[in-house]
């Protein structure tokens, strides 16, 4: 199935990428940004908080934005 | 809140008209990007024609000129070709829905403790949980985006960040945050994101982008460091200054208020009153570098009382030679009493290099 996914991390592309059925919102993450912490991301599913063990759903806009960044 | 939804949804339709706009400018930039393309090809095409044309009479140096020409040229077309597919892409890329921006909105209400927009300014503007960086409280910052300026992103960043409370750097009233400057904040590792959030109309991950950049200390380039925020302990009296204008004592490599430091009158470096002496003949201040010591009496002066001869043994010795030269008159020995005295008469002198 897809879902947008929304990387504010580095660069702030979109794009819909393909995942597998049952997959968490932790377990893309850490397929996404490996050895990153999920505590450090801004994480919404759909503009909303989702649990951790939330799967994900076709269609599901997912964002991840750093909370920590550094200016200049 | 019937009220505040017609808010946000006249703000989300001035967005959308703003994305709107961005693309039109991308369109518009596409006809004059392709023709510094032809240009640029136009470059190529002349100097293949040189190429031939040395190759062909064996001219070996007008050959490397060209090829290098050539090799500039062409890295030309490559520049304008990626200027034209950028504009290209953004012109195709789609202007978001209403209800989609509409939607960013809402989730901003969710995300911050208060959003606003001010419909005659054309200002979409959120106010942050107060900035602690360090133990130092910055207070709450209102992140302004000025819709009517989202057009010129590529040139220039249209937000401010406005300090609620200020508590800036001491001596510099402009400097709110250690990455703020007069209301404009250096995005750094967040520039591209920033950049592409706004394009893309996803004003609420912009806003969190900003926020996320006020939350976090980078001591590698701040404006103004986080331990200086409160200005420098001066080493003496231990009063807080201003880092502008402090001074540094290069010997014990202290920091001193203006109160608490010297300036040495022969090299004009600065010093603590501890480190710095005083010439014994015309008092004045000098630092370890430049006090010399009379060889003869050890008298500490400074080079200027040493080159003047203003030492006090040399006095005593002019004084000592004018009386043998009058005790010799009255032995019988005509002495002109208006002589200079002896010309191979020296001081002693502890440092090197004078005449």
């Amino acid at each position: 199935m897809k879902v947008l996914w929304i990387n504010n991390d580095g660069g702030g592309f979109a794009d819909y990428v393909e995942v597998e059925e049952g997959t968490t919102v932790e377990g893309f993450f850490s397929e996404k940004l490996p050895g990153r912490e999920s505590e450090d991301f801004l994480i919404r599913v759909n503009r909303q908080p989702v649990a951790k063990d939330y799967s994900l759903q076709e269609g599901d806009r997912v964002t991840m934005t750093p909370t920590k960044i550094e200016g200049a | 809140m019937i009220d505040k939804s017609r808010i946000l949804y006249e703000a989300a339709t001035e967005v959308r008209r703003r994305l709107h706009e961005m693309k039109e400018s991308h369109i518009g930039q596409i006809n004059q990007q392709l023709e510094n393309l032809y240009c640029a090809i136009g470059r190529v095409r002349k100097f293949q024609r040189r190429l031939v044309l040395c190759s062909t009479r064996t001219w070996k140096a007008a050959l490397r000129r060209t090829l290098q020409d050539m090799e500039g040229a062409l890295h030309d077309v490559l520049y304008q070709k990626q200027n034209t597919e950028y504009s290209i892409f953004q012109a195709k890329r789609d202007v978001p829905k209403v209800v989609d921006v509409f939607g960013e909105l809402k989730q901003m209400e969710d995300e911050f403790s208060e959003v606003s927009y001010d419909r005659d300014e054309s200002v979409l503007s959120v106010i942050t949980e107060p900035v602690v960086l360090e133990g130092v409280h910055l207070g709450e910052f209102e992140i302004r985006l000025y819709l009517g300026q989202m057009s010129s992103i590529e040139n220039s960043y249209p937000f401010n960040v406005v300090a609620l409370d200020p508590n800036p750097t001491t001596g510099d009233d402009s400097v709110t945050h250690p990455h703020v400057r007069d209301e404009c904040l250096c995005t750094g590792d967040g520039s591209a994101a920033i950049k592409n959030s706004l394009i893309n109309g996803r004003v609420c991950d912009f806003f969190s982008l900003v926020r996320s950049i006020l939350n976090t200390y980078n001591a590698n380039s701040p404006h103004v460091s986080l331990s200086k925020w409160h200005g420098i302990p001066c080493s003496d009296c231990g009063d807080s200054v201003n880092p502008d204008e402090s001074y540094f004592c290069q010997f014990c490599e202290s920091d001193l208020c203006p109160d608490c430091s010297s300036i040495c009158q022969s090299c004009e470096g600065s010093a603590c009153l501890r480190c710095i002496q005083t010439c014994r003949l015309c008092d004045e201040p000098v630092c370890p570098r430049c006090i010399v010591e009379c060889q003869d009496c050890n008298e500490e002066l400074c080079m200027k009382c040493l080159d003047d001869d203003k030492c006090p043994c040399n006095q005593i010795e002019v004084e000592e030679n004018r009386d043998g030269t009058e005790q010799e008159k009255g032995q019988g020995t005509a002495v002109d009493e208006n002589k200079e005295p002896k010309e191979n008469f020296e001081t002693s002198r502890t440092s090197s290099g004078d005449p």
